[in-house]
């Protein structure tokens, strides 16, 4: 009982105030590597703070739009409570229940942009649609499967096939977190020179803070269940398993972001082709000798 | 004026055959014709001389001879030789035939003749081009009797984005965070493929050729042309010197021309970059702009060292220049350039080698030959597309016979060409301001005493960053009595219609950026002040 | 081994900014960086200068005017007009203006723009109209020109009276 409200204590301070510091960084590192100051590390913080005390626009679907804006925002938190408490006690079905709040919050994040009716906005919204379905399967997907993998690998008898799957599986899992945090080179949905902010066109104010801070936090999720999954699976549960899995969560965003960094922007008929070529192809593999070592 | 060279004879063959008079004077090939053989005129010298079409100028000539003037300028770029042929039109019923049938390409100054002196074209569609919708039909800005600062009563109207049931309509502009300036683009769209665009521009007028016909001196006139943009100032001022310096048959000191060379030069490494940062930019690789503008910034202080200003140089006069380079700020331009030149060829190389910006970049935007030339399009944009030609090398102005160049060209006309001829001229010109600065020669740097005649003609092609800038001036007295202004840019945005057609909607701001738009100088014909200024502006979104 | 090479050159970047290092300065806390040749402000001399009006002429944007009133005559310089060309030092006559290397002039008040030089005009000691000289334009002429200065304390119209008189004293002996 005490665990589940320190846990839910530390969600609301930690995921919340470390993914927006985490961004800060994020800007202060992308500005060395363009050789300026960049910045300060707080910078994102005050943007936010900001955006609550400017006016908000009306928008024509407003009570909807505004309802599902906290919904997202609230499922996504929700989700992180439950993966802090699988770190901390390795239930399968508390994990289940956090995967699917993020595929939930994730979904409704997809549909808001495609109910403003603004041109930009359903460009935006189809490119996140089409993103989304590739990137959001890949990833659950590739999570089951790299879950399956190590439990059994966990088990004792494998076969070095297993080994390969695991591989397969973890490369399509980075490569689909990476894309599901919507950084350069995926964030096509909200290319600004291309869109004048695609899917955050129509926002301003308040609503609009929520929104970024949404992102934000989608962000963090993506990373903090990916490397709690694999820490449970191989070193246990427990406070030491959380409190490893913030500090790989952090390392991860870093390592992101200086990727992010250095490549251009992609185009929305290439990119998702691309991705959906390399998923098909990985996971299939993976699956196949997932389920060839069950079997034989 | 020897009748003995070759080049000319191709002219003075026209006096035989269509009866119409023959004057050349240095460079200048002068042809008077009556407006029914216009066309045929023109036909000839486009399609069969390969002139190359500059503009047309219209002329309120009511003052001095009664008549409205229509001048359509041509250049021989293999003789180099100005090709100006003149027709002469009433005062109460202005009418020529229009040469679109046979020169694509001068349509818009057509209009702009239309809209701004009311002289009709027969033989075509006309419509309003650079006026705002709502101005008074009878008022003609550029003819002597209106003052400039005249502000007639108007109110503005909004309007609407055009909704179409076939296809979606995606607009950009006139405010949008890929544009620079205002302009307004109506892209339509097909889900993501665009299948048509629709273009307004002149957003920005700012009643530049009146001003320098009324307000002004000669001297001042300098000053202004620098300011018809921020990014190729310093050419159309040289542009403009360079034109009077020619009407008034002037000998300016060959330093001078050295120094204008060298900065003219400096000009285009420092725009090129510009536009190099904006195209990474574009394509989302923010850290490609960055390190490009870091590049740029080293330009900058060299125009800053040798001009005393970042931009908007103001060292040029009628006559000359007025500050001079010692030993100390060759050296170290030398330096600086050096040390650009390395650090920019190995960036560039990382910058292209990303493999979202080559993939974007290659087989987008194609503007195949035959279109380039049908449209006359200027600069990088016409030698992407297989079109051999720049001005400094075919019509050679201020000190370029000095230096030994290349001219880069490609045949694909896709964006990625238009990128690596840019690339191409940054390392071409960084040959030639080494080259310039070794061979500079001693002596004054402007013209002690100039006297500048009233009626003569001169026109100047200079060879901008963006393509050839022609200047065409008429000198009145202590001022200029026409001066018309065509910045390459107004050549190549027809030319946008042909690149975005059957494009993804992505790649529509790349392609428009990678013709380098400068619509400052596309857009500086005339707009008067009005009370109702406030209201044209909330219509057109944001006017500079 | 040339593939692996050839898609690891955009991290090439990373090199090339830890080289480089950082470009940009913490702007109003560090001095920015302007080369000795820059045009900032103009400083007129009010001592020196003799209210002739050589540039207001060469003033493409007419941040320098001259304004006139009964018994005075001002020189006004706006700073919002003035484009820092400094072709107003290269033809004043007297070297009076001065250019500054100083271009942070944002102020919250429109005055501090403004720079007035006034001058007094001269009185034509024959028909008692001010002319449209001012006291240092003259003694400027006398120190450089040999004129009389019985001719040169009139007004232009005086002065061409009493010089078409002296002539025709000379010449056809009219007394008067």
């Amino acid at each position: 009982m005490l665990l589940l409200y320190l846990s839910l204590v530390l969600t609301t301070l930690v995921g919340s105030i470390l993914s927006v510091i985490l961004d800060g960084v994020e800007r202060k590192l992308k500005a060395r590597i363009q050789s300026r100051i960049g910045p300060p590390i707080t910078q994102t913080l005050y943007d936010l703070l900001k955006l609550t005390v400017k006016e908000s626009k009306p928008l024509h679907t407003a009570p909807f739009i505004y309802f599902s804006v906290t919904s997202v925002v609230l499922t996504m938190m929700l989700s992180l409570v439950h993966a802090h408490v699988y770190a901390l006690n390795g239930n399968v079905l508390i994990f289940t229940l956090s995967i699917s709040l993020l595929a939930v919050s994730l979904t409704m994040f997809t549909l808001i942009p495609l109910l403003i009716p603004n041109p930009f906005a359903y460009t935006g919204g189809i490119r996140e649609l089409l993103l989304s379905l590739v990137n959001e399967s890949a990833y659950l997907i590739s999570l089951t499967v790299t879950v399956v993998t190590l439990s059994i690998i966990r088990s004792g008898e494998h076969s070095y096939i297993i080994l390969l799957s695991l591989a397969l599986s973890l490369v399509v899992l980075f490569i689909s977190s990476y894309a599901l945090t919507g950084r350069v080179p995926f964030d096509i949905a909200e290319a600004e020179p291309e869109l004048a902010s695609g899917i955050l066109v129509e926002f301003s104010g308040k609503v609009l803070a929520v929104m970024l801070f949404s992102t934000l936090i989608k962000r963090y999720l993506v990373k903090f269940i990916l490397v709690a999954s694999l820490l449970v699976n191989t070193i246990g549960w427990g406070v030491h398993s959380l409190l490893t899995s913030i500090l790989l969560t952090t390392l991860l965003w870093i390592i992101y972001a200086t990727i992010s960094a250095i490549l251009g922007r992609s185009r929305v008929d290439i990119a998702p082709l691309t991705l959906g070529k390399l998923y098909i192809v990985l996971l299939g593999l993976s699956i196949t000798g997932l389920l060839v070592d069950l079997y034989v | 004026m020897s009748s003995t060279k070759p080049e000319l004879e191709k002219y003075y063959k026209l006096r035989e055959e269509y009866g119409v008079s023959i004057y050349v004077d240095r460079d200048t090939v002068y042809i008077t014709t009556p407006r029914e053989k216009l066309v045929d005129i023109a036909s000839k010298l486009f399609n069969e001389y390969q002139c190359t079409f500059r503009t047309c100028v219209g002329t309120d000539e009511r003052p001095i001879n009664g008549f409205f003037s229509l001048t359509h300028i041509f250049t021989d770029d293999r003789s180099c030789l100005y090709v100006l042929v003149k027709t002469y039109l009433e005062s109460d019923d202005p009418r020529v035939p229009s040469i679109v049938s046979v020169v694509p390409g001068a349509d818009w100054c057509e209009m702009e003749a239309r809209d701004l002196l009311g002289i009709e074209f027969t033989g075509r569609q006309q419509y309003r081009l650079v006026l705002p919708p709502e101005w008074p039909n009878n008022v003609y800005p550029l003819r002597k009797e209106v003052p400039y600062n005249y502000r007639p009563p108007v109110r503005g109207v909004s309007e609407r984005v055009t909704t179409t049931v076939e296809t979606g309509v995606v607009p950009i502009g006139p405010y949008h965070p890929a544009l620079h300036e205002p302009e307004y683009f109506e892209l339509y769209v097909e889900g993501e493929r665009v299948v048509d665009v629709n273009y307004r521009g002149f957003h920005v007028h700012r009643g530049i050729e009146k001003l320098g016909e009324s307000r002004m001196t000669y001297q001042q006139v300098n000053f202004l042309a620098e300011r018809i943009c921020g990014i190729c100032g310093f050419e159309h001022s040289t542009c403009y010197a360079l034109a009077v310096e020619k009407a008034a048959k002037l000998e300016v000191p060959e330093r001078a021309q050295f120094i204008r060379s060298i900065v003219l030069e400096v000009e285009r490494l420092h725009s090129h970059l510009l536009l190099l940062g904006v195209a990474f930019h574009l394509l989302g690789y923010d850290t490609g702009f960055m390190h490009t503008w870091r590049i740029r910034e080293k330009i900058m202080y060299i125009a800053e060292l040798l001009t005393g200003s970042r931009k908007t140089y103001g060292i040029n006069l009628i006559g000359g220049v007025r500050k001079d380079i010692n030993e100390e700020k060759k050296l170290k331009v030398l330096e600086t350039i050096r040390e650009l030149e390395r650090e920019f060829k190995s960036f560039i190389e990382t910058a292209l080698s990303v493999p979202q910006v080559k993939r974007r970049l290659t087989g987008t935007g194609v503007l195949p030959k035959e279109y380039a030339v049908k449209l006359s399009v200027e600069g990088p944009v016409a030698r992407a597309s297989g079109i051999n030609r720049d001005a400094r090398r075919d019509l050679p102005y201020a000190a370029y016979k000095y230096a030994s160049f290349k001219v880069p060209v490609y045949t694909e006309g896709d964006n990625m060409s238009r990128i690596l001829v840019r690339v191409d001229e940054i390392f071409e010109s960084i040959s030639i301001i080494e080259q310039l600065l070794d061979k500079i020669p001693k002596g004054p740097i402007m013209l002690d005493r100039y006297e500048i005649p009233e009626g003569r003609v001169g026109v100047q092609v200079v060879e901008a960053p963006r393509g050839g800038d022609v200047h065409f001036v008429i000198t009145g007295r202590g001022k200029p009595y026409r001066w018309r202004v065509r910045a390459p840019t107004y050549s190549n945005i027809p030319a946008l219609k042909v690149m975005l057609k059957d494009q993804p909607l992505a790649d529509a701001p790349i392609t428009i950026a990678s013709i380098d738009p400068c619509f400052s100088c596309t857009d500086r014909i005339l707009v008067i002040r009005s009370d109702g200024r406030r209201e044209w502006i909330r219509l057109a979104g944001v006017g500079i | 081994m040339s593939f692996i090479k050839r898609a690891l050159k955009p991290v090439e970047v990373i090199i090339v900014a830890a080289k480089v290092g950082r470009v940009t300065i913490k702007y109003p806390f560090e001095e920015p960086l302007i080369s000795p040749d820059f045009r900032g402000k103009i400083e007129i001399d009010p001592t020196k200068c003799i209210g002739c009006g050589a540039c207001v002429n060469a003033c493409p944007p007419n941040a320098l005017e001259m304004i006139e009133s009964e018994d005075k005559k001002t020189l006004r310089y706006f700073v919002g007009r003035c484009i820092f060309c400094w072709r107003c030092i290269d033809v004043c006559p007297v070297g009076a203006i001065k250019g500054t290397r100083e271009f942070e002039l944002a102020t919250n008040d429109v005055l501090d723009l403004f720079d007035f030089i006034i001058h007094s005009k001269t009185r034509c000691n024959t028909c008692g109209k001010m002319t449209s000289e001012t006291t240092r334009m003259q003694k400027f002429i006398l120190e450089r020109a040999p004129i009389a200065e019985v001719y040169s304390s009139k007004c232009p119209e005086c002065r061409r009276n009493s010089l078409i008189r002296a002539v025709a004293m000379r010449k056809v002996g009219l007394y008067e």
